[in-house]
């Protein structure tokens, strides 16, 4: 019996040492710290999704890198060319005729008008209907198909997409835009086509939801790699796809995504060298900051603290010169370099890659513009850090409503404990309030867990700071959409705050002729953003840097970080 | 056999004079009388438990910790909330140990850029210690150093950090014993509250038993089918952070076990004689309950309570780490615990100390129990 | 016997729908948003809302949540952790590994529990006493998140003999079990040693009643007694605290799930009550209910074989 059992154990190490050995193919190794709600892009608000979405389907076009790997440009996927312009705003795009899913089903003009048709769905209603309808172009008529009510209904045909024959789609855009700016946009997620047997198998009864994208099943490949395997919260398999037509350009054969929410297990995964990439966070970054594997790059993001002006405790908080004095109470270079961990400090909203596809290749931020908000901003002290301002306009602010001079006011910091940046920041200005205001201004916290910041501010109304829940990353060719979130027409208004001169002056931005006039548009920018500042909609505080490290045996493509491209890992290689 | 009955006496033995009866021993005899005191149940417990010597080093462990925790937060001459976020994540320093290469401030760096070492602005003067290692990797030189940290981050010379700074630089030997204070205390009020719930509603279940029995223990069940993690996670979701909402939290489900241990002591022990004839002699449900049954369940619960102080901690600890402790600054060992397991990796000192502590405070409460329940022990009176 | 067996399936029914009931009100009646895009506009998400009865009276809604459960066995449809999916495929999909994690982590602990704790009973006060003690007050003196942490530190990347994270894809059966054994030892440790502090507890106190002196004067030896006796009617109360070894190896699932990344119920149950996945977590809470409940049954019911004096509902 002892025998038997240890010829059995024997066999069995054996069978897994072979298991392990056994394959020499090139098998990358990434992580995702929470697992993808659902593969069906079109459905889906968390990035995650995009690992997936990016290596198992294909959209119409794909950017891949130059051959120098200095820059990137747009190819068809599932288009056969760039889109060809027919007049001031329909342009047609042509299909190519091998393209297919991975079971060799074909992927025609039809597959992509269904794709947009259920994407754009009134009753399905896709959480990400906005990127198909209005992301880089905008698509004629589609919002309005996508929000239509029962009285005032929308036909799809009316909608700017059309199908011209089996290989040819028809894209007509709400004003003039560039054939670059339709490759982007048809990039996305959100754009990739639906397998309609499997889309039309999961859709319920009543047609308002599919459960395609749940599960394995349940979701049709047609990019380079298929997924092989999906166990939910451990670990995605994706293997190279055989019936995909521009195999060449991808060298990895395997992919495996593994779900591990603990950033110490990501670390010994990396250290054991069974991770080929990771991303430090605020926690790790001191150890990794000086290696040289570790690269960095501007993000699309400004972390903000949202001011709420109607908190019914502190009357002070309606005044504006309140609002001045906490934007000058904020030492961002502090905040930014050690609580987010290395960061930029930002005195200004406006991110540093808003505006990157311009005509002379500079970002608002390095435009003449956006140079001088910046300067404005630091001629009041280090980006915008200055504790005499604070203090004098807190004085105007008691003034102006009547509070005795020694007042102290409760300030409520309201954010969820669980973010090790906001908790870092918050028990920092704990501290710190109080002194540069000589004790006039105390801070408590109220913490919260299970709920989103935007439902937070929704149910609350006693706070006074928040950290940003959404940031807008603004689109790459207009910075000043980064500031739509605080139009009054906008669906959340985290911090109840609204001013007409701020709405009047994104709409000049917003109108076809500004936008029509690159360096007109930059002029309207900068004074939207300073009104912005003047007003103190919200508290800017940090330029996000983000940190990212490869694996020495993976050949990236580009040399440096491609804003809008990325390092292009999908394209990279393994060397042996 | 010859009876003599008293009637049937013979003469001469019926007509002995009186006075030719005497003593056969003339001492005085009487009971020793006692020269002690009288020893109780209780101070024979005590009395037991004083000389296990395991139960007396816990107790002195306990009392110097809660000494400790009162003391040390005074006399460090930091404060708990008092941040330097320039000195951040500090490893431990103490004086003296330093001299002997422990405890002396250094961190060993690993894949550096040469490049980086050699800028005067991230590294100052005199932080490197050593280079322990120098090799190529592509284009760039990398070292392995051992660095000063203090140096590293511009602490002056001669201050201390016993037990390192958190990742706001503040003192975590402050917050530790500050920490403590605060555990003990949550752990203390819920194990009462727990207890005393418990005892109640156990009695009464186990000594009425029939019906009223069936309707609490159902009830207990309704509240036990619920994991209690899951209660305590969702009453810290509604009552929001803070120290009364955990030891609420703590409460809602933690005092079934006190009942159910109760009720099970009760069936061993109300059909027992002495407590029939308790009730023959007419006492009352109410002192048969508190004079004659509860006292056999002192052992049992005492190791209980014990027990409880370690559950309740944890559970404390195990909400802050997914984000439900108590509200910060304030500080307590499961914050610390659970703030340090994020960087167990880079900075274990973060992890040590809080960890240390609260294993000796584990021991000590169970070892003292464990000391207890042999005292208490109703067989073993009179044991030396 | 039978009828009190029938009982008890009576009174664990209605625990259930108690349960159910406190679950749902308790849940639904915290806030809950569905959306976490705000730029999906107020029609469509009236219009998601009102496909889950949201906006009806709560009663209205409790009704439909029993009525699904009762007529088609339907505990409603996930809206964040994975939207769409009916909550009962999520919780089918996730029970193989808390269950092998769950059983493994019984399997060890019962045994060595059982052993330990009479070991230290027996040399009471002896090293071997004092050293068991330690051993289990360690166990039980880290919480099982830093242990665990520690554990994965130690086993899998200082000395890597054990893989760092719960492999879901493991070629051989020997693989997964491999992957697996560090999560379960860190879920074992904990129970074990409470349960063996309290085994040690009433070994002692049964060691030193008259039955066991009794036992002695007819002429068993010391170990005939011990085993006869003392160690079998120690066992009684024991069974009673296989009810919170069972939930509390549930609970600690909840945490090491997490650090090995296994995908199991107890990480989900986190994720969704964090998340605000109501429809997810009532459905979770009765399953995990079901699982004390039906444990609570077997352990009564045993009881009731082993000891009928402690049936529920026994007289004065």
């Amino acid at each position: 019996m002892k025998k038997l059992l240890t010829l059995v154990l024997a066999l069995m190490l054996a069978v897994s040492c072979l298991a392990a050995t056994a394959s020499a193919e090139k098998v990358f190794r990434t992580y995702l710290a929470s697992d993808t709600e659902t593969l069906n892009g079109q459905n889906s608000v968390q990035s995650n999704v995009n690992t997936p979405s990016s290596y198992c389907q294909s959209t119409l076009y794909r950017a891949v890198p130059d051959d120098d790997g200095l820059n990137f440009h747009f190819i068809g996927e599932i288009a056969a060319d760039l889109p060809q312009q027919i007049d001031a705003t329909t342009w047609q795009i042509p299909l190519r005729k091998e393209a297919c899913w991975a079971n060799g089903d074909p992927i025609n003009a039809d597959t992509m008008i269904y794709s947009y048709k259920m994407g754009l769905d009134p009753v399905l209603s896709n959480q990400m209907a906005d990127f198909i309808s209005d992301q880089d172009i905008t698509i004629l008529n589609a919002k309005a198909y996508n929000q239509q009510t029962a009285d005032a209904p929308v036909s799809w045909d009316d909608v700017g997409i059309k199908k011209i024959d089996d290989y040819t789609l028809e894209i007509i855009t709400d004003g003039e835009v560039t054939a670059d700016k339709i490759c982007s946009h048809f990039t996305t997620r959100a754009v990739v086509p639906v397998y309609e047997p499997l889309y039309e198998a999961g859709m319920a009864e009543d047609r308002t939801s599919t459960t395609y994208g749940s599960t394995a099943d349940m979701w049709m490949c047609s990019g380079p790699y298929k997924l092989d395997s999906w166990v939910f919260g451990s670990v995605q398999v994706y293997v190279r796809n055989e019936n995909y037509w521009l195999p060449d350009l991808f060298k990895f054969d395997r992919v495996e995504v593994r779900i591990i929410p603990e950033m110490n297990a990501r670390v010994e995964l990396w250290e054991k060298g069974e991770l080929d990439y990771l991303a430090p966070d605020a926690n790790v970054i001191e150890t990794y900051i000086d290696d040289p594997r570790t690269v960095e790059y501007s993000s699309a993001t400004v972390y903000h603290i949202d001011l709420n002006c109607q908190n019914p405790n502190n009357p002070v908080t309606a005044s504006l010169n309140y609002r001045k004095a906490m934007y000058h109470a904020m030492n961002r270079e502090v905040i930014a370099h050690d609580l987010f961990g290395y960061q930029q400090p930002s005195g200004v909203y406006v991110n540093g890659q808003a505006g990157m596809f311009s005509e002379n290749g500079l970002t608002y931020r390095e435009s003449e513009q956006g140079k001088a908000v910046t300067d404005m901003v630091d001629s009041w002290g280090p980006y915008g850090y200055s504790p005499e301002l604070a203090r004098e306009y807190l004085a105007k602010a008691y003034e102006e409503c009547g509070v005795p001079e020694d007042t102290v006011i409760t300030l409520v910091f309201a954010y969820d404990p669980s973010e090790a940046n906001w908790n870092a920041t918050a028990q920092y200005l704990q501290e710190e309030l109080p002194v540069i205001f000589e004790g006039k201004v105390k801070v408590e916290f109220d913490t919260y867990s299970g709920i989103s910041t935007t439902v937070y501010k929704q149910q609350h109304d006693t706070w006074d700071f928040s950290p940003n829940d959404w940031t807008r990353s603004a689109s790459r060719t207009y910075p000043y959409t980064c500031f739509y979130y605080y139009l009054s027409t906008y669906g959340s208004h985290p911090n109840n705050y609204f001013d007409e001169e701020f709405e009047a002056q994104y709409a000049v931005c917003d109108s076809e002729e500004v936008k029509a006039d690159y360096s007109r548009m930059l002029d309207e920018t900068k004074k939207l953003e300073e009104i912005y500042l003047a007003k103190v909609i919200h508290i800017p505080v940090v330029q996000e840097t983000y940190y990212e490290m490869f694996a020495d045996n993976l050949v990236l493509p580009v040399e440096t970080y491609l804003p809008g491209f990325g390092w292009g890992l999908q394209f990279a290689d393994i060397e042996e | 056999m010859t009876v003599y009955e008293p009637n049937n006496l013979p003469q001469e033995l019926l007509n002995i004079p009186q006075g030719e009866f005497e003593r056969a021993n003339n001492d005085w005899r009487s009971d020793e009388r006692f020269t002690t005191e009288p020893i109780g149940f209780y101070k024979d417990a005590f009395r037991r438990l004083c000389s296990n010597r395991m139960s007396m080093i816990s107790m002195w462990a306990i009392l110097i910790i809660i000494v400790l925790a009162i003391v040390v937060p005074n006399v460090t001459g930091y404060g708990y909330t008092e941040q330097n976020v320039k000195q951040k994540n500090l490893p431990s320093k103490v004086p003296l140990l330093e001299q002997i290469g422990i405890f002396d401030g250094t961190r060993v760096l690993t894949n550096i850029k040469k490049s980086s070492i050699e800028d005067p602005k991230r590294y100052p003067e005199g932080c490197i210690i050593n280079v322990i290692r120098e090799y190529k990797a592509g284009k760039q030189t990398v070292v392995d150093v051992k660095v000063d940290y203090y140096k590293y981050c511009g602490v002056a010379d001669g201050e201390y950090h016993w037990m390192g700074t958190d990742y706001l630089g503040r003192d975590i030997m402050t917050r530790l014993f500050r920490g403590t204070r605060i555990s003990l205390m949550i752990a203390a009020l819920s194990v009462i509250t727990n207890l005393i719930i418990g005892i109640i509603y156990g009695s009464i279940a186990g000594y009425y038993g029939g019906r009223i029995d069936m309707f609490l223990t159902h009830l207990a069940e309704v509240l036990d089918g619920l994991p209690y993690i899951v209660v305590t996670i969702l009453f810290m979701l509604w009552l929001g952070s803070g120290m009364l909402s955990i030891v609420l939290a703590l409460t809602v489900t933690g005092w079934i076990g006190t009942a159910r241990l109760t009720r099970a002591q009760f069936y061993r022990f109300k059909r027992r004689e002495y407590v029939l004839a308790a009730r023959t002699l007419g006492v009352p449900d109410r002192k048969l309950i508190f004079r004659h049954i509860l006292p056999n369940t002192v052992g049992p619960l005492i190791t209980r309570a014990m027990i409880a102080v370690p559950g309740a901690i944890f559970s404390e600890s195990f909400l802050a780490y997914i984000g439900l402790g108590i509200k910060p600054p304030q500080p307590s060992i499961g914050i610390l615990l659970s703030e340090g397991q994020k960087v167990l990796l880079q900075y274990p000192n973060q992890t040590f100390f809080p960890a240390l502590l609260i294993s000796i405070l584990m021991i000590a409460f169970n070892m003292l129990s464990n000391g207890l329940r042999d005292a208490m022990d109703p067989s073993r009176r009179g044991e030396e | 016997m039978f009828k009190y067996v029938l009982g008890r399936i009576g009174a664990m029914l209605l625990t259930l729908f108690l349960v159910m009931t406190l679950s749902f009100w308790v849940i639904r009646l915290m806030p809950m948003t569905i959306f976490e895009n705000p730029e999906v506009s107020p029609e469509v998400q009236r219009r998601l809302e009102d496909r889950m009865h949201l906006h009806e009276p709560m009663i209205v809604q409790y009704y439909y949540f029993m009525k699904g459960i009762v007529t088609k066995g339907d505990f409603g449809t996930s809206v964040k952790i994975r939207p769409g999916l009916q909550v009962f495929d999520i919780i089918k999909e996730r029970i193989p590994p808390t269950m092998l994690l769950n059983f493994f982590s019984l399997l060890i602990s019962i045994p060595l529990r059982i052993l330990s704790g009479t070991i230290a009973a027996l040399k009471r006060n002896t090293w071997i006493d004092n050293v068991i003690s330690f051993l289990i007050v360690i166990f039980i003196s880290v919480p099982s998140f830093v242990f665990a942490s520690l554990m994965q530190y130690v086993f899998a990347y200082a000395w890597p003999i054990f893989p760092t994270l719960y492999n879901a894809q493991a070629p051989t059966i020997w693989a997964a079990f491999r992957s697996m054994l560090l999560p379960i030892i860190a879920l074992s440790l904990n129970p074990i040693a409470t349960i063996a502090r309290y085994l040690r507890g009433e070994l002692i106190e049964t060691l030193s009643s008259e039955y066991m002196l009794l036992a002695r004067t007819k002429g068993l030896t010391r170990q005939e007694a011990t085993w006869r006796h003392a160690f079998r009617n120690s066992l009684v109360p024991i069974a009673n605290t296989i009810i919170p070894l069972i939930t509390g190896i549930m609970g600690g699932s909840l945490v090491i799930e997490k650090i090995f990344a296994v995908p199991g119920e107890g990480g989900l149950l986190v994720d969704s009550i964090l998340g605000g996945d109501h429809f997810l977590t009532v459905a979770l809470l009765i399953f995990y209910s079901m699982i004390s409940l039906v444990t609570i049954f077997v352990v009564d019911v045993s009881y009731g074989i082993i000891d009928p004096r402690i049936r529920i509902g026994g007289t004065k």
